[in-house]
């Protein structure tokens, strides 16, 4: 039977942003899994000046979370040097099936817990391993209110939800 | 005064028992609501339309899950999640959901994993 520490919690860049906004990230501490963050999804998020960019980056930094390398990353830092335009489509997801790989190969087996959004699950067409789970955040925000360890799932979408719309800068519709 | 007429529909129950308790703390109805809702978002469509933008008939589409996320991105232009998130949460349409089966699937398997 695995520790609570082996197993790691792998979030995509949505759950990220939504808890951001909502202003829970430590959330994501709750069950006691090693929370840990993928490369090119730290890059995607961190890269430009957004509302959550500064909070993900130091909600990293002060909880020295690790930050798993892909070859995806190098290749990208890599073509950026050479080219001012690099592709960028489809780079997190690719990212995140490396590390799916990774985890099937790794030995001893370690549980993989990977949280997305809703939109990437019914979409994203990865292969998950046996010793991977994939599961929403709504999903998750649901398991920690069954637990005990969070008052109201929905209560958490909901100040995610207003705080875009009070944050949103951006024109709509946009040109 | 617009003629109004019955229609029958269905709708997620969690979320009509949480709007029969919006309809109470704001003294009024659940039709009431789903009549301004739905007027809003029919009046956006059909001004967005009009002016030739055709960014909340994407944002529409991404909501209903028949737009994935990298191509709404592309059509409306824009190149990360975060604006793709707020733009969703400024024109008032839901984030795309999963099915409540899919998604007590998922919170199952998250209870048999040990935790702290």
């Amino acid at each position: 039977m695995a520790i609570p520490r082996d197993i790691a919690l792998l979030p995509d860049a949505g759950p990220l942003i939504t808890l951001a906004y909502a202003g829970a990230l430590d959330l994501l501490f709750k069950p006691g899994w090693s929370v840990t963050l993928v490369d090119m999804l730290l890059h995607e998020l961190t890269r430009s000046q957004t509302p959550t960019s500064a909070a993900i980056a130091a909600w990293t930094a002060s909880n020295s979370l690790p930050v798993l390398p892909t070859r995806v990353f190098r290749h990208f830092q890599q073509t950026r040097s050479e080219n001012s335009a690099p592709k960028t489509r489809n780079l997190g997801e690719t990212a995140v099936q490396e590390i799916m790989n990774e985890f099937a190969i790794m030995a001893p087996p370690r549980i993989g817990v990977f949280l997305f959004e809703d939109h990437r699950i019914a979409r994203a067409s990865f292969l998950v391993p046996d010793n991977c789970r994939k599961v929403s955040t709504r999903a998750f925000l649901s398991f920690l209110e069954h637990k005990g360890w969070l008052r109201s799932a929905a209560e958490i979408e909901r100040r995610a939800i207003q705080a875009g719309r009070a944050f949103s800068q951006l024109r709509f519709p946009p040109e | 005064m617009a003629t109004t007429v019955n229609f029958t529909g269905a709708v997620d129950r969690d979320l009509l028992k949480r709007a029969k308790i919006v309809a109470a703390k704001a003294d009024t109805s659940v039709n009431a609501l789903f009549n301004a809702e739905l007027r809003y978002l029919v009046e956006t469509f059909e001004a967005a339309e009009a002016a030739g933008n055709q960014n909340f008939r994407v944002l529409l589409d991404f909501s209903l899950g028949r737009l994935a996320a990298d191509e709404a991105m592309g059509a409306l232009g824009i190149d990360g999640e975060e604006d793709l998130f707020l733009l969703m949460a400024r024109a008032h349409l839901p984030m795309p959901r999963l099915s409540q089966e899919a998604t007590a699937e998922m919170i199952d398997q998250l209870k048999s994993l040990p935790t702290a």
